[in-house]
């Protein structure tokens, strides 16, 4: 009997933010959170991403800060956290590690079906069809792709749009955040072009 | 003068001119380089764009500088290595930037005929290209003529890091450290290297050297605090008096550097983890003078002096509710 996978889809936004974090610090290892919602049926919705760490991915207190600051947030906003993505400094690194596992986990214990994602830098040209994202399943497998909810095609052309704009250079992460409390870890989506 | 504008503005005026460096003519472009350079800022492709076209265009008037700026737009087009959109395989070509690089050895070469710096320039192109076997041999040469060529052994070092081989690289640099015990760097790239390894008090001997090389920089105390605080939350091994010491990191950061974000959540985390501790064999810690100190203070790095409120103020503001409200909630017998 065939089950169908349950799915994970992005808003453009999401994405957006997601990949030009990665531009931003093509060097580091780096980390964020995934937030929206997740349906009964095991399928997760991403609405926003929060980025998280480039300096160092592997200490809890400020992940913890950043955790307590998200969780607040999803309440105040009636969203969840429901993924976590991670890239590696060496482009052919796919692991997750010690640590992001322990992340990944902590999110899977809140939401079993939670999008877990390891950036492949091989390439940075993401299209349509290949974001350039791996899902990694709680068993450590391989999950289906995600996919981009609406204009799949608009999204990745707006990516590129960022991209020759420098827009990556605009993005807030929480390190960056705790380096200059001026600037907002929550506004990232509001600086993408249109 | 537009060479003593921070970084930040001077790419404002070149954005309103589309970012094009014949637009900008050379002093902006030649502001833009100098100041990527003096900020030590990690923008490869300013300095790969408006670099090249003062190459280019201005050599002369860069008179003793253009060879200092050769090697900085070099190693940015090394960095940059930016792959026109459409080619699928990075690797089986030159990107643009490369190949203008290759270039450049050509011209710097023709300058310094005998230079080993230019030698390692060169090397250093063949590990962007990834040819890391033709690279280390030309490390190796240079090293053979002059053993204390130290950008040389730094460069081997990279290269294991570049490879993944995190044990040689590790191996590598305490042999490279118990010679040059005050290279800062050395110590941060060590720290970094123990702590993708998950060796916490390995990293955390790393960061108490540069603690003491440089005992007024807060930001070593900070990393020292969320290493202990790390190791002492853990399940193995995790004791109440490494919190106490990564609260002491904390405090003392923030005595360096007052309204400093990563001290002060530092703080009221070992705060929140002194309520929760199991491990405290009966010790009781006050921590309320303590959370009362801080908390206005975090307050106080979202709150402008002037202009409109802090967007994440309601939030930091309801966290700090839910954290102090956790703590409490723990009997006093406890």
């Amino acid at each position: 009997m065939a089950i169908s996978k349950p799915a994970i889809a992005l808003k453009a936004d999401a994405y957006t933010v997601l990949f030009l974090h990665c531009c931003r610090y093509p060097t580091r290892s780096l980390n964020g959170l995934l937030l929206g919602s997740a349906a009964a049926d095991g399928s997760v919705s991403v609405e926003m991403t929060l980025p998280l760490f480039h300096t160092q991915i592997s200490l809890a207190p400020m992940l913890e800060a950043a955790l307590l600051l998200a969780d607040e947030y999803c309440q105040q906003n009636g969203l969840q956290i429901v993924g976590y993505y991670q890239a590696n400094e060496l482009v052919d690194d796919l692991d997750l590690g010690p640590f992001g596992k322990r992340i990944s986990d902590k999110i899977r214990s809140q939401v079993p079906a939670a999008a877990v994602f390891v950036v492949d830098g091989a390439s940075m040209h993401p299209s349509a069809t290949d974001l350039r994202l791996i899902t990694q399943g709680a068993d450590g497998k391989r999950g289906a792709a995600p996919f981009i909810e609406g204009d799949a095609e608009g999204c990745i052309v707006r990516l590129e749009r960022c991209i020759a704009n420098s827009l990556q250079h605009e993005i807030i992460d929480f390190d960056a955040h705790l380096d200059d409390p001026e600037k907002n870890w929550l506004g990232n989506a509001a600086l993408l072009v249109q | 003068m537009v060479a003593l504008l921070p970084l930040q503005d001077l790419l404002a005026q070149a954005k309103a001119k589309a970012l094009d460096p014949a637009r900008c003519g050379y002093d902006l472009c030649h502001a833009i380089v100098s100041g990527v350079r003096e900020a030590r800022a990690s923008r490869p492709d300013l300095v790969a764009r408006f670099g090249a076209y003062l190459l280019q265009n201005h050599a002369s008037s860069l008179s003793h500088e253009v060879w200092a700026t050769y090697e900085q737009v070099y190693m940015a087009l090394l960095q940059h290595g930016r792959v026109a959109p459409g080619s699928t395989n990075a690797a089986s070509a030159d990107s643009e930037d490369l190949r203008k690089a290759q270039q450049y050895t050509a011209t710097l070469t023709k300058q310094f005929p005998s230079s080993q710096r230019v030698r390692r320039l060169e090397a250093m192109l063949l590990e962007a290209r990834r040819e890391y076997g033709e690279a280390e041999k030309e490390y190796k040469a240079i090293l053979e003529e002059d053993p204390h060529n130290l950008q040389a052994v730094k460069r081997q070092i990279a290269l294991h890091r570049q490879k993944g081989e995190v044990k040689e690289a590790v191996k590598k640099l305490n042999d490279y450290l118990t010679t040059f015990c005050s290279d800062m760097e050395a110590w941060v790239m060590l720290h970094e290297l123990y702590l993708s390894a998950q060796k916490y008090k390995e990293a955390a001997f790393c960061i108490e050297e540069l603690v003491l090389i440089n005992p007024m920089s807060y930001i070593y105390l900070v990393r020292a605090g969320e290493i202990t605080y790390t190791k002492g939350i853990s399940q193995h091994g995790g004791s109440h008096d490494q919190l106490l010491t990564a609260r002491k990191y904390f405090a003392h950061a923030l005595e360096l550097k007052p309204g400093c974000l990563r001290a002060l959540y530092g703080i009221l985390l070992v705060c929140a983890a002194f309520g929760s501790s199991t491990k405290g064999k009966g010790v009781k810690v006050d921590t309320a003078e303590l959370v009362a100190f801080a908390q206005p203070l975090l307050l106080k790095a979202y709150t402008p002096a002037t202009g409109p409120a802090h967007p994440m103020r309601g939030l930091v503001i309801a966290m700090l509710k839910k954290l102090t409200v956790a703590e409490g909630t723990l009997p006093a017998s406890a």
